[in-house]
């Protein structure tokens, strides 16, 4: 298995190339990305700066989820360079569900309280507010019957709303989510994008999300950009129009 | 209840319950992490070791000790490099201990008979030193493993997202590897080369069948490590049965009972509810 490389310390980067550490979540500048001889994706610039919303859309196989590898510190870039900003919290991510074992014998609440473990560290025990937080989303996602179940006993929108609430109780400045409502009904999702959308909007707050199918309602006045990902290449541009 | 002083079933009896707590315990996670061939591998390889001692005079535990932890670390760090897949490490370390053991045994003379024990574990051969060994090893393993389960649970569950929380994987694996190392080498004197496999995978695999936690599963596999080892040995003393096979046909059957019981009701093989 191949050990993630750390992420330079952005303080070393020059002011003059662009903003300073505490003002953006990541940057990528010139970054390659790919898969021993294969490069998946060339020369990608991204900025996610606090309060920036980001959707990367795309066909299947095009890279999502190989720049949000990247991004989370999963994937050592080719070339270029991926810097985090100066809040160094963990972000919070979402992978796609498909890579977990099923058959773990772990609980619901259980998957879901390991969020707390960025938060306070794996040593010491969760305090009793931040088991309300994992009692709270449990239950706004419809999760709190289920709660003492396996993955296995589970469906694919409820194991997908499971790795969701352990992302959201990290409290990360930086959510990256891969695909996070391929498999959730329409509440669920009104549910999650309310949230995000809150966090964007009064936390200040960043999200990198890969999406398949019909975005949300935009953010009113907010700063949402859409990232086309496909022939190696990632093209942003403000949603509702420009170009970058 | 006579046999029960002799010093030898004592000592086998302790050393016994000591494995099986370690192994208990290390099965559970490397169970999870799709790793339980390391153990069968460096199995293998501790006995190329053990042949190697005995060929050079030396005690055959101070040399396969090292030795099997170094084997373990390359085991584990061949694959990172993403030239090999992690069986294939395991495999071919594997092979060449068993190479060494087995061309030193026929090139050497007295120390044959040595060398089967280690290959099929002789309770009798337990002395008080391997015994001290046992209990430092397996303090060592139950240490690290209880008091750091929540990081071998975010470790084993998801290493990506343990990755993306801080946590260096690379060094948990590889203390994994270094642990399972231990437990194979104190576990060579009962139950030998050829069968540590099985202390290491069928309490794991008995109390997975069932669990619903990783504290639980770590509970009862170690539980049912210690207990199986036990019962191993006494079958092996009123039957007047070698001590390994005695062992791994116990916890076997121990196994096929919990699979009849579990397996029918469980929801693992559910993909919805």
């Amino acid at each position: 298995m191949n050990v993630a490389p750390r992420i330079p310390p952005v303080a070393t980067r020059p002011r003059s190339t662009g903003p300073t550490a505490s003002e953006f979540h990541v940057v990528c500048e010139g970054v390659w990305l790919g898969y021993d001889e294969e490069i998946v994706l060339r020369d990608v610039s991204l900025e996610v700066l606090p309060g920036r919303y980001i959707w990367l859309v795309g066909a299947n196989g095009t890279g999502k989820s190989t720049l949000l590898r990247a991004i989370v510190g999963l994937l050592p870039p080719r070339r270029g360079r991926i810097w985090r900003g100066a809040d160094a919290r963990p972000a919070g991510y979402v992978p796609q569900q498909q890579t977990l074992d099923r058959c773990f014998p772990m609980t619901t609440r259980a998957i879901v309280e390991m969020g707390l473990f960025a938060r306070i560290g794996p040593w010491r025990r969760p305090s009793p507010t931040r088991l309300r937080e994992v009692d709270d989303w449990l239950a706004r996602l419809g999760l709190r019957e289920h709660a003492h179940k396996t993955l296995a006993e589970l469906s694919g929108g409820m194991r997908q709303k499971t790795l969701l609430a352990r992302a959201l109780v990290t409290g990360a400045r930086l959510m990256v989510l891969d695909e996070p409502a391929s498999e959730l009904d329409a509440a669920s999702a009104a549910v999650i994008w309310g949230e995000l959308k809150r966090r964007v909007t009064e936390e200040h707050c960043s999200v990198l999300a890969a999406h398949h199918g019909p975005l949300p309602e935009p953010i009113a006045g907010g700063d949402e950009w859409i990232a086309e990902v496909g022939r190696g290449h990632v093209r942003c541009t403000p949603r509702g129009g420009g170009s970058r | 209840m006579e046999m029960l002083q002799h010093a030898f079933v004592q000592r086998a009896a302790a050393a016994g319950l000591l494995v099986g707590l370690a192994c208990g315990l290390l099965g559970v996670v490397l169970l999870l992490r799709r790793s339980a061939l390391v153990g069968e591998g460096l199995a293998h390889f501790t006995l190329g070791c053990v042949g190697l001692a005995l060929w050079l005079g030396w005690a055959p535990l101070s040399l396969a000790l090292p030795l099997a932890v170094g084997a373990a670390l390359l085991m584990a760090r061949l694959p990172e490099r993403g030239t090999m897949y992690g069986d294939t490490a395991i495999g071919m370390v594997a092979a060449v201990g068993l190479a060494v053991g087995t061309a030193l045994a026929a090139r050497g003379g007295g120390f044959r008979a040595d060398l089967f024990a280690y290959l099929f574990g002789d309770v009798l051969a337990v002395s008080r030193r391997d015994v001290a060994v046992a209990a430092v090893l397996a303090l060592i393993v139950a240490v690290v493993v209880v008091l750091r389960r929540r990081r071998w649970l975010s470790v084993a569950f998801d290493p990506d997202h343990a990755r993306v929380s801080g946590l260096n994987v690379c060094r948990y694996e590889h203390g994994l590897a270094v642990l399972t190392a231990c437990a194979v080498v104190i576990g060579l004197r009962i139950v030998g080369s050829l069968l540590m496999t099985s202390l290491l995978v069928f309490p794991a695999a008995t109390a997975l069948l069932g669990a619903r936690s990783f504290a639980g599963a770590l509970a009862v596999s170690t539980a049912l490590g210690a207990l199986g080892v036990l019962a191993g040995l006494a079958l092996a003393l009123f039957l007047n049965l070698p001590a390994g096979p005695s062992i791994v046909l116990v916890q076997a059957a121990a196994f096929a009972i919990a699979w009849l019981v579990c397996s029918p009701d469980r929801g693992r093989s559910r993909a919805s509810v």
